[in-house]
Parts: C-alpha cells; sequence; structure tokens
C-alpha cells in the first residue's frame, strides 16, 4: 500500500495542470478534479472547452481540483498526446462555490464520464463518507464493518451511493457481494478524520489487471484567503532607515556649514 | 454453528483463526466428556477438514493505515528556523489565521496532518511592527532544501520543490487549500511593497513534498 500511495503521488505531481483557471477561489468559481479509473485505458489527457487541463493522467489517477468559473463545460477524454481522437466526451454544469469529480469509468469500448457533486460542507467530529463502484467486472456489493451490517448496500457497477455519516475514526471494512457473507476485499484502517468527506472509489478488475483496489479520497476541502502575515515592521524599518539617514545627511550638511563658517571666519 | 464459524472465519486472520479452532475443539471436548461420562472416545469422530481449508483461504486485503499527527515543531536549517508550532483557523474574514506570537507558525487545522496525503497548510509571518519574524526569509529558500515537521519522536520531512511569489489576489487556494491526493507541504508568508490599509501585496508559497 506504502508503494501505492507514493506511486499516486507521483503521478499526481507529474500531472501538468495547464487550463488557464482563474487561480482564486472566488465566489464565483467552481471545482473539479478528473479521476481516471478506466483499466484498459491508455494514460489520457483531459481538454476542458477545447483547452488542454491535464495531461498524461494514467489509471488510478485523481487530479487535484481545478479552479473553473461556474458554468457549462465540455470535457474531452483524448489518449496523452493524441490532439485528433476523442475516447469519451461529456457536457457538465457546474455551480458556483460547488465541487465536482468527473470520471472516467468502464472498459475502453464502453467508456463513459460518471459526474458527480462532492459534498464540501464539513461537519465537526463526523465524517462524511460515500463508496463509488467503477470496477467494471465486480458484481453487485455492500460496504459494510468487519463483520457488521452494511453502511452501504447492493451497490453495481456506476453508481454512487449517498454520503453516510460516521464518527471520526479508524475502521475495518470488508466489501462484499450483495447480501453474501464471504469478502472480496478488507479494507484495514480506514483512518476518517472529523470534519472531512470522503469518497471510496472501487476500481479495477476483479479477474485481471489492473487489480480491484480503493482508491480513498478526501473530498472538497475547507477552502480559506490566504493569510495576513505580517505587521509591516520590516517596511517601516525601512523607511525609519530612511528618515535616519536623511537626518544624517542633514546633519552632515550643517556640520560642513558650521565648518565653512569658521574657515570664513578665520 | 458450522455455518457461523464459517462466515466468520473469512475475514479473521490465520491467528485467529487458530485461536478459534482451539476455541472450538475445547467447546468439543468439554461438551464430549460431559456427555459422555465413561470417556467414550467420541472426538475421533469429529472432523476439523472444513475449518481447515477455510484456514488456507486467503482474503484480499487492503491497508490504509499511515503514519500521521498534529505538528508541533517546525524545524528549515537553511534558513535558521525551529519554531513552535500552533493550530489555527481562519479568522474574521475567511482568511488563514495566524499564531499571535510572530515567532511561532500557524498550522491549518482544517487541512492535512503531516505525513497524510493532502495539504499541510503552514503560515507564519514576515514581520511585526519592529521587525523581522519567524518566516522572513522564507522567500530565499531553494529547491531541495529540507523542512521538517515533528511531534515529540514522530517526524514528517519534506522536500521543498517550488518557490512562488503571487500577488494576493493571484495566490493559488485550490491547489493549498482543497483535498489532493499529494502528500504537500505548503508554507505560506507575506511579501512586496507593504500599504497600512492592504497589508502587504503579495504572498510567498513555499511548496515541498513527503519524502519517504
Amino acid at each position: 500500500m506504502k508503494k501505492l500511495m507514493s506511486l499516486l503521488g507521483t503521478l499526481a505531481l507529474a500531472f501538468a495542470l495547464v487550463l488557464p483557471v482563474s487561480a482564486d477561489g472566488h465566489e464565483g468559481d467552481a471545482m473539479v478534479r478528473v479521476l481516471h479509473a478506466s483499466p484498459d485505458a491508455p494514460a489520457v489527457d483531459v481538454y476542458v472547452n477545447g483547452e488542454v487541463a491535464v495531461e498524461g493522467a494514467e489509471f488510478k489517477a485523481l487530479t487535484d481540483y481545478l479552479t473553473l468559473p461556474a458554468g457549462d463545460y465540455n470535457v474531452e477524454i483524448k489518449p496523452a498526446g493524441d490532439t485528433e481522437t476523442v475516447v469519451v466526451a461529456a457536457d457538465l454544469s457546474l455551480e458556483a462555490g460547488k465541487f465536482y469529480t468527473a470520471a472516467a469509468i468502464g472498459q475502453l469500448e464502453n467508456i463513459e464520464i460518471a459526474a458527480m457533486e462532492d459534498d464540501a460542507n464539513f461537519e465537526d467530529g463526523k465524517s462524511k463518507v460515500r463508496v463509488a463502484h467503477f470496477s467494471p467486472d465486480a458484481p453487485a456489493v455492500d460496504v459494510a464493518p468487519k463483520g457488521g451490517d452494511p453502511l452501504f448496500s447492493n451497490l453495481e457497477f456506476k453508481a454512487v451511493s449517498d454520503y453516510g455519516t460516521l464518527d471520526a475514526g479508524t475502521y475495518d471494512l470488508e466489501i462484499r457481494p450483495a447480501g453474501a457473507t464471504d469478502v472480496v476485499k478488507a479494507l484495514d484502517g480506514v483512518a476518517l478524520e472529523g470534519g472531512k468527506n470522503y469518497t471510496a472509489f472501487a476500481i479495477g478488475l476483479l479477474e485481471g489487471e489492473p487489480a480491484f483496489e480503493v482508491l480513498l479520497a478526501a473530498d472538497g476541502g475547507e477552502m480559506a484567503g490566504a493569510p495576513e502575515t505580517g505587521q509591516g515592521g520590516l517596511a517601516q524599518t525601512a523607511s525609519m532607515n530612511w528618515l535616519l539617514a536623511a537626518a544624517a545627511l542633514g546633519a552632515a550638511a550643517a556640520g560642513f556649514y558650521v565648518f565653512r563658517r569658521k574657515q570664513q571666519d578665520a | 454453528m458450522r455455518q457461523q464459524l464459517a462466515s466468520t472465519s473469512f475475514v479473521v486472520n490465520s491467528k485467529t483463526l487458530k485461536l478459534l479452532l482451539i476455541g472450538t475443539f475445547l467447546f468439543l471436548t468439554v461438551s464430549a466428556s460431559a456427555d459422555a461420562p465413561d470417556a467414550t472416545p467420541k472426538l475421533k469422530t469429529v472432523g476439523f477438514s472444513e475449518p481447515l481449508v477455510l484456514a488456507s483461504t486467503e482474503v484480499e486485503r487492503q491497508s490504509f493505515h499511515r503514519e500521521t499527527f498534529i505538528p508541533k515543531r517546525l524545524i528549515i536549517p537553511s534558513i535558521d528556523v525551529d519554531a513552535k508550532v500552533q493550530p489555527v483557523g481562519k479568522d474574521r474574514l475567511d482568511r488563514m489565521d495566524t499564531p499571535d506570537h510572530v515567532n511561532e507558525v500557524g498550522w491549518y487545522q482544517y487541512g492535512a496532518k503531516a505525513g497524510a496525503l493532502g495539504n499541510v497548510v503552514l503560515s507564519g509571518h514576515l514581520d511585526d511592527l519592529q521587525g523581522p519574524a519567524i518566516f522572513s526569509d522564507l522567500g530565499t529558500l531553494q529547491r531541495g532544501e529540507m523542512v521538517t515537521l515533528q511531534h515529540s519522536e514522530q517526524v514528517a520531512k519534506y522536500e521543498v520543490v517550488s518557490v512562488e511569489r503571487y500577488r494576493l489576489e493571484d495566490v493559488p487556494l485550490a491547489s493549498i487549500f482543497a483535498a489532493t491526493q499529494s502528500e504537500r507541504l505548503q508554507l505560506i508568508t507575506c511579501a512586496g511593497p507593504y500599504d497600512p490599509e492592504h497589508g502587504y501585496r503579495d504572498r510567498i508559497v513555499v511548496t515541498a513534498k513527503l519524502i519517504r
């Protein structure tokens, strides 16, 4: 898992986010990120309204949120470096102040884009969690605490559950075939922090590669303005220095004047 | 009983399973002797084949465990920073807050913990009314230099990957405050010309990535 996480980190850093988006999270902006969850699709570039926004996203990559002014957008996914071939496209309506995830899902021959709104309203001491079933060959599943009753029931491929609210904490969860008690995948040590929301994306293939796994991602974010980190002391020190310099200059001039007068008097 | 055992056995690790098997064995032993005071060797008829088969069934596991902590101390050797870190929230103007003491550093409590996936965000003062404060030299950091977060024995090391200066209105807030799958540290301070009404015009943002 550590290997996986560092791999993801590398992938995420490798993205070039080159869309000319407004950099500031102003109130008129929406935030959108892209997930590559199509197991047999190549690395892709993501275009927004004809301009490249993400380059070289591979399977399992979830980009950072991009800031876009609210409005309607056309999203196109093309093989990395190929500006002609559109693998799949979708129209998205993005509202101001909201967060979204657009995921490319399904095997390449049936690839489609699933768009969902991410919950960015946070609750102290609680975690809101949902599950997205994006594994094309997995059956309908339940997700439950180890040995317990399902928290999410009968999710089929392409289904995204509603958010459920859990107390913050660390959970051992398991994914089971819907209604059954055997375990498809045990998820150990899932740490859910209070005041954060999460989506667990089930991706990959039960039979074959890339293998079935769960990508746990924090959703949204508690946005803030940049901090006020100065009181002007350095700037005022600079102007103080000016005053001192001016005073010194004045004193020197006065001294020179007196000196000259003395010379003249002599 | 067997049905229940079968369903539980899938989710327990092999150590627990052995205990379960021993438990079952003891139970059978006790009931056998209770039911048969003349010690008829009934136990020979008890088969363990099914649970033993289950013991060889490995459940696919995925661990999400990772060491994370709330940072208490920030060390940046190249600019002689060794500072206390205090949790901060947001101020009245919905900006990330800064610590009261200008030689301490603020950790954004709604962001990520040290060592975690996400953005660990720290703010520090460039100056106070008298002169330089804890982050007065932040802008001189170079790519590749080290930044360390600590909480007693716990340590997370980061390496500087970028040092950027932005006009206040151009600071990339989404990269700093929104969720991310990267493991980043963001250090923020003021820069540029000072205006008593609007404060400093610019912000310096140093981004570092977690080293494993």
